[in-house]
């Protein structure tokens, strides 16, 4: 599953589209050295809603007043 | 192996994109004295639907462009009424009910959707007679 995860400091975002694990990602703020990544918001990013790109409008049965 | 992309936080903020790229939004009928129950969905990259109701609300409140010909009532969660006053919509311009979903953690959208209504006569149940201009002879 291909997986686009957010992450955010102050000033900059970093976001990282790849097949990642949670231990995967520690290495890479290890590497990077550059923000505190918050494990936490990394794996609510993982869930399914990140990948929503729009909402629509489903009309139900119609009724008559 | 990881490909990390820098951006600007500024950069990270997503635009309305409702519909796969091509897609075509049909205009939904409503008859004159008609009501409907709408629900609001997330709607994926692959343009299935998603239950995005644990996570974000309607806010603001969904709205009609007309509202002599549509009102629409505020919502219930996820879902909202919307009620044909009677009067018709002009044929090839419809009303348009407009859904806006802010995400509760901000961590995406908002995303809004316009549904374009066309408001219809019912069936006929009668007649009437209607005089036209009258002249003299």
């Amino acid at each position: 599953m291909s997986t686009r995860i957010s992450l955010f400091d102050d000033v900059h975002a970093l976001r990282i589209a790849q097949e990642a694990t949670v231990a995967e990602l520690v290495r890479i703020r290890e590497a990077l050295e550059v923000v505190s990544v918050n494990i936490a918001a990394v794996a609510r990013a993982l869930s399914p809603p990140e990948d929503i790109v729009g909402i629509t409008i489903e009309p139900g049965p119609v009724t008559t007043h | 192996m990881a490909t990390i992309k820098l951006l600007k936080k500024s950069q990270t903020r997503r635009i309305s994109m409702p519909l796969k790229k091509g897609a075509t939004v049909t205009d939904f009928a409503l008859q004159d004295n008609g009501d409907d129950t709408c629900t609001v969905l997330g709607v994926d990259a692959a343009g299935n639907t998603v239950d995005i109701s644990a996570v974000v609300t309607l806010d603001p409140p969904p709205t009609s462009s007309d509202t002599s010909i549509i009102t629409v009532d505020p919502p219930q969660g996820m879902t909202f009424a919307m009620h044909a006053t009677g009067k018709l919509s002009t044929p090839g311009t419809p009303v348009i009910v407009t859904a806006t979903a802010t995400w509760q953690d901000g961590s995406t959208g908002p995303f809004a959707f316009d549904l374009p209504v066309d408001v219809v006569p019912g069936p006929v149940t009668g007649v009437v007679i209607q005089p036209g201009t009258p002249t003299t002879h």
